[in-house]
């Protein structure tokens, strides 16, 4: 892909992902869902899962996996609110720059 | 590389920075590998790109560089701030071992600056929505005006810094052609002492040759001291005489040097001017 990402959309396909299930998700299959999106690790998505932890926008829980904790992360109100702006400004974005290219003929 | 290793290094890596974010980040990246299974453990490491990208990006964020800047590129993370020579984990940010060539670390700079008029728009929760095709319009104008006057402001600086500068600049300039004339001078009196001395001496050794074989008539000890003394004074002649051919020898070779240098410094200066001019 030839277009970045940047934070907000990165932050935006995160919560997306976390919200896909109402128990949350580990970081793994978040990975996993990102993935589907955008190229991207492990390691990158543990500073932004961290922010996001740290904003409130998501909050995290142990539980019992195979005999070992496995940390799950959950949308909070604030994230959900946030998801949901996230949501409405890419719909304008989006439907604009789709308006432009059909504008051009293509 | 395995997962204990991985683990390991990114533990020792991680050092220094408080016992509880060293657990959490330890325990999601112990969770993201073994989530992954054993047949892909492979894969999840080499994902996570080195152990030391790791360490820095959670480094980096803790200590609240991440906040804001960087982008996600097709090639991972980029973050402008991390090119600075100083930051020496800025590549490592990035998967490893991956060269950037030259068109490449020009997309991201382009990038880079598209990424930050970025958050303003999508981030800020007051940012209206009225035509937002013509506020990235407006939003790429003031990009070159301010790289316009970025460029003038420099201009500006570097004129007020020479003006200020040039006093020490000139007194600095005065002192290398007092030292550079002064060696010069030197060096051309000393060459002139040689090849003064070297004739004198060639002299002297023919007189008292010449007075040695005409003592040596009459008293042969005299005659034969004066044609020792002659045979002193010719060697020193000799080895004047060949300290000056190499003094010669070497300037002869300098200036050689100096026009071979010069020449081809101009030369490549005229060959880039022609490349430019072509298009």
């Amino acid at each position: 892909m030839v277009f970045n990402t940047g934070a907000a959309l990165l932050d935006a396909i995160v919560l997306a992902a976390v919200s896909k299930a109402a128990e949350g998700s580990y970081g793994y299959r978040i990975t996993q869902d990102v993935r589907k999106a955008i190229d991207i690790s492990e390691s990158t998505l543990y500073p932004v899962l961290r922010r996001l932890l740290q904003e409130e926008c998501l909050s995290a829980y142990d539980r019992a996996i195979d005999g070992r904790n496995r940390r799950y992360y959950k949308i909070t109100e604030k994230g959900r609110v946030q998801l949901n702006l996230y949501r409405s400004e890419w719909s304008v974005y989006s439907a604009n720059i789709t308006r432009i290219f059909k504008e051009a003929g293509i | 590389m395995k997962k204990q290793e991985f683990l390991e290094r990114l533990e020792y890596l991680l050092q220094g920075i408080p016992d509880a974010d060293r657990e959490e980040a330890l325990a999601y990246y112990r969770d993201c590998i073994e989530e992954a299974g054993e047949e892909d453990e492979e894969d999840v490491i080499a994902r996570l790109g080195s152990p030391e990208r790791a360490a820095a990006l959670i480094r980096a964020d803790l200590s609240g560089n991440l906040k804001d800047g960087g982008s996600f590129t097709d090639n991972g993370f980029t973050d402008e701030r991390f090119r600075d020579p100083n930051f020496e984990v800025a590549n490592r940010l990035d998967l490893p071992d991956r060269v950037q060539d030259q068109e490449g670390s020009g997309e991201t700079h382009g990038d880079g600056a598209y990424f930050q008029a970025d958050p303003g728009g999508s981030a800020g929760p007051g940012a209206s929505n009225s035509g937002p095709a013509g506020s990235g319009q407006t939003g790429g104008a003031p990009g070159k005006r301010g790289s316009g006057f970025v460029r003038f402001a420099k201009a500006v600086l570097i004129v007020v810094l020479v003006c200020v500068a040039s006093p020490f600049v000139l007194g600095a300039a005065g002192i290398v052609a007092g030292i550079v004339s002064f060696v010069g001078a030197v060096v051309i009196t000393a060459i002139l002492v040689t090849v003064g001395l070297t004739v004198l001496a060639f002299i002297i050794a023919a007189a008292l040759g010449a007075f040695g074989v005409v003592f040596l008539l009459g008293s042969p000890l005299n005659g034969m001291f004066l044609i020792g003394l002659a045979l002193i004074s010719l060697g020193c002649g000799v080895l004047g005489a060949v300290l000056t051919g190499l003094v010669f020898w070497m300037a002869v070779l300098l200036v050689k040097v100096v026009v071979k240098l010069a020449r081809r410094l101009i030369g490549s200066r005229t060959a880039k001017r022609k490349e430019a001019g072509r298009p």
